[in-house]
């Protein structure tokens, strides 16, 4: 008996293999190419600073740089000047030779490498203006101008400048635990950041003849030193942002008396810079829970806009723990101010805009941003700086720790578009949200831009959808916030796109071909795949406010955040990972070939064969149930009954299952194909005869042993009449073509518009 | 003011703004059964504004201010900067119409082929005057051919062979 069941093993073993084994040819060795391997080719070993469980290591350590610093602007000539002393704390177990500090506005230099970055060769046709300004006009003649490095005593600091990167050589080496103070005085031609579409600059304004500023990277800052980089001075190129440090600041900016100023940081005097009516209303806010308090009204800064003040005022602001320091600038300010609650913080929730910008800003700005903080602290932990600026500036869309720049202009009528405005709603949202990331959650951007694009634009998606619900005359007769990120179907034609113009998202953001869909689009839309399909909101949810609390005024790596979402889920994601954000695979799982099965006494060819290839009969095998494709049978009835395998009728009458335990009458065994290299949970959609339907998701993990076709039986009392997988669109498959049985001939949306338009 | 504005010296300071970054999409489907190209192609709004502002001053899109002429303007558009060519010949387009999905005007246009096409040459100018950075993505596909390409100003053609 033993021996036969050992042959009956061996049999069906061998049924398995039938197909494999005709063809023989001595076969090469591989390495694991497993799709679901571990992911130890690419991760940075664990170690004391980072761990293995995605957290800070017991020796994790940060530096930590205090700036105090005086700014000027001046606005007839627009330039800015600047001392900044700076106490830079070497918390790292290293001694220090020399200090790293970054020159950002060194790329506008006239001879700056960056201008010279790519090699795409002649263009055949150009605008005028383009031609002047390429091949006729000077560049900008911007960049830092250092006047003097020195240290505490006034004594000079030997430096050299690398393009946009500045080496200080110490006196002698900073020791661990020790301090260096000194300073560094500058000043740099400010630019018009409308006509070369920077991150920082003046818009002017020829109707009024004023200029509206905002002004970020305008001060020498610290690189950062780790463990991961040493000092991260990756020089500035354009498109990778900024590695920082977090610190104190407290910086005094000394502009035309008639301008209003924000900034990162608390003000300290409002008293002395603002009118006694502004100071009222500026107090009043602090308690304005429900609705903003206009603190500068259209009409004052209309005023405002003929005059030209000659005196100066000195605005004063404190920052605790900040990687950053951001302003804005102008006469033309409209500024309005709320108060709300987040957690135990109070955060006053701020929007500073020219009169351009109404009637959209005073309609919607605030709103954003109190959205903004609302549903990115649920997601992460309560905002925890006292405030959150929204300033217009047109075209941009740009990031600092409590302020940021954003776009969304009306027409000069003040009529705006619904595009205007949800485009709008969404940059500020985007911008807002960053204070979450890079912020605070500070990933080292020039290296990843996904890091806090990427989360940022998924928050954001999740954020918009809030800010839908929240405000729904916002989004008129639309069921909901029509976020431009995010879906799985909006990221569909970038992954089908060439592959030699893709990049993984595990790319510097410098030498990626489509920065938008490489660092915003893709990893939002897999972090959104991740939430809704592959680990469920519950799961993720707390990895992901895990992964904030833990890097909170921290600097995570990549790694940081994989391993923590697996850690606190114990779901194993480095098949994600590896899909996701280290390839360049998409999606495509499709339905292939449907069989029927019957059972039946009477073995199939396939049974036959082998037995006969074995020498032996039915009677060598004990008793057998025989699944027989419908087709190779001749039935007069498509249901399988009990009745059809005496075998299984006589080892029911023996061993009774359980009253309502039955035979399935149908059989089918599905045929699923992934042509595309992505591994993906498997969800389909079974419909049967009877009207009835039923949703299966097979985990990712049944891909793990052959990643091309895997099939599934059905076994049921209904007839199956349809198979469709990924029905709702989640899983961004490329191509839906193959996702039918029987296959359906749906209309293109070509076919469809063509249809559409014949009335 | 707007040429200005569009007249960038560099993209380089492309800023950590999730807009901006400037590409299109364009399917170009032969259905030799139907004599047909079948042409969807997908451009950014706002930036498709920006191209027909300089034939138009007042024209505004998604709501149309005036539909005729936003249609005509973009029968126009493409003719002038999707151009098909087999033989030696321009094969004129057929403007059917648009839709728009959020931010992204999607625009349909059908191409009659009687003969059945030997080869085909695309020349994709879309916003290419318009924006130093712009990228043009090209998908064509015929019976079970599926081809991709990334066109830019430097190389805004296409040469295909159908066999």
């Amino acid at each position: 008996m033993k021996m036969k069941n050992l042959l009956i093993s061996y049999l069906l073993l061998n049924l398995m293999w039938l197909s494999a084994q005709e063809a023989e040819t001595q076969q090469q060795g591989h390495v694991n190419e497993n799709k679901f391997r571990q992911l130890y080719d690419q991760f940075a070993t664990p170690n004391k600073y980072h761990n293995a469980s995605g957290a800070p290591g017991v020796e994790y350590y940060q530096q930590k740089v205090d700036y105090v610093m005086d700014i000027n602007l001046n606005d007839k000539n627009p330039r800015i000047d600047g001392k900044e002393t700076i106490t830079y704390t070497n918390n790292s177990p290293d001694a220090l030779p020399y200090l790293w500090m970054q020159l950002d506005q060194n790329i506008r230099k006239k001879d700056a490498p960056a201008l010279e970055k790519n090699g795409s060769g002649i263009t055949p046709l150009m605008q005028p203006q383009s031609f002047v300004s390429n091949y006729m006009k000077d560049p900008f003649d911007g960049g830092f101008n250092i006047k003097a490095v020195k240290d505490a005593e006034g004594r000079a600091l030997r430096h050299i400048i690398n393009m946009t990167m500045m080496r200080i050589d110490l006196p002698k080496p900073l020791q661990p635990g020790e301090q260096f103070v000194f300073q560094v005085d500058w000043w740099y031609k400010v630019n018009n950041h409308i006509e070369n579409r920077a991150r920082s600059g003046y818009e002017y304004f020829p109707e009024d003849d004023n200029r509206a500023y905002v002004i970020a990277q305008f001060f020498p800052r610290m690189c950062v030193y780790n463990d991961v980089e040493g000092w991260q001075n990756y020089q500035f190129w354009g498109n990778g942002e900024f590695a920082l440090e977090f610190g104190d600041y407290e910086v005094n900016i000394t502009v035309p008396s008639d301008h209003v100023v924000e900034a990162t940081g608390t003000l300290q005097n409002p008293k002395e810079v603002l009118s006694r009516e502004e100071y009222k209303r500026f107090r009043e806010a602090q308690t304005s829970f429900d609705k903003p308090v206009i603190i500068v009204t259209q009409e004052e800064a209309e005023q405002k806009e003929s005059q030209f003040s000659e005196k100066t005022s000195t605005w004063k602001f404190k920052a605790t723990n900040v990687r950053d320091f951001g302003f804005a600038s102008s006469r033309k300010f409209i500024w309005e101010r709320q108060a709300v609650q987040i957690g135990p913080n109070k955060v006053m929730a701020v929007s500073l805009y020219p009169k351009e910008g109404n009637p959209l800003w005073e309609e919607y700005s605030t709103k954003a941003v109190l959205q903004t903080l609302k549903t990115y602290s649920k997601f992460t932990f309560n905002y925890p700086y006292p405030k959150a600026v929204s300033v217009h500036a047109k075209n941009q869309g740009m990031e600092y720790p409590m302020i940021c720049w954003n776009y969304g202009r009306p027409e000069k009528d003040g009529t705006y578009s619904d595009r205007t405005k949800f485009g709008m709603i969404s940059v500020i949202i985007h911008e807002v949200g960053h204070n979450y990331f890079p912020m605070i959650v500070n990933s080292d951007e020039r290296q990843w831009g996904w890091m806090d694009e990427g989360i940022d634009t998924f928050m954001q998606y999740l954020t918009e959808q809030e800010f839908g619900e929240t405000y729904p005359e916002s989004i008129g007769m639309q069921d909901k916030y029509p976020s431009r990120r995010g879906e799985p179907s909006k990221i569909v034609s970038y992954m089908a796109g060439d592959q030699d113009f893709i990049s993984p998202i595990m790319s510097n953001p410098e030498n990626v071909y489509q920065l938008g869909p490489n660092a915003y689009a893709k990893p939002a839309t897999a972090l959104n795949i991740l939430r809704e399909t592959v680990m469920g909101n519950e799961l993720f949810d707390y990895a992901f406010k895990t992964y904030a609390k833990r890097w909170m005024f921290k600097h995570p790596t990549p790694e940081d955040f994989f391993r923590t979402m697996e850690d606190a889920s114990a779901v194993d994601l480095d098949w994600f990972w590896r899909g996701w954000f280290y390839s360049t695979d998409y999606v495509d799982i499709g339905v292939g070939e449907v069989k029927k099965f019957r059972i039946t006494d009477q073995p199939g060819p396939k049974v036959n064969k082998l037995l006969a290839q074995y020498d032996m009969t039915l009677a060598d095998l004990p008793p057998m149930v025989f699944m027989a494709q419908e087709d190779s049978l001749d039935l007069d009835t498509d249901k399988s009954t009990v009745s059809d395998s005496t075998v299984l009728k006589e080892f029911l009458e023996e061993n009774p299952v359980n009253e309502t335990a039955k035979v399935p009458s149908y059989f089918y065994e599905i045929e699923f194909e992934k042509p595309g290299g992505l591994v993906m949970p498997l969800i389909v959609e079974y419909s049967y005869a009877d009207g009835t339907v039923e949703r299966v998701t097979y985990p990712p993990q049944v891909w793990r042993k052959n990643d091309q076709v895997v099939r599934k039986v059905i076994a049921s009392d209904k007839e199956l009449i349809g198979v469709v997988v990924d029905p709702d669109l989640e899983t961004a498959d490329i191509d839906t073509s193959n996702n039918s049985w029987p296959k359906e001939e749906s209309l293109s949306d070509f076919d469809k518009f063509k249809e559409k338009i014949k009335g | 003011m707007l040429k200005s504005f569009c007249s960038l010296l560099l993209v380089i300071f492309l800023a950590g703004m999730p807009h901006k970054f400037y590409v299109s999409t364009t399917v170009v489907f032969y259905k030799e059964e139907e004599q047909a190209l079948q042409i969807t192609s997908q451009i950014f709004i706002d930036d498709l504004e920006a191209a027909l502002l300089e034939q138009h001053p007042d024209i505004r899109l998604a709501p149309d201010s005036d539909k005729n002429m936003a249609d005509r303007l973009m029968t126009q558009y493409f003719s002038n900067n999707l151009k098909f060519e087999s033989k030696k010949l321009i094969l004129p387009i057929r403007y059917l119409g648009r839709e728009y999905k959020n931010d992204v005007a999607v625009h349909y246009i059908e191409i009659e082929i009687k003969d059945s096409l030997k080869t085909l040459q695309i020349e994709n100018r879309i916003l290419l005057s318009l924006f130093e950075d712009q990228k043009n993505i090209v998908h064509f596909k015929h019976k079970q051919t599926r081809k991709s390409f990334l066109l830019d100003k430097n190389n805004p053609y296409i040469r295909l062979d159908l066999k």
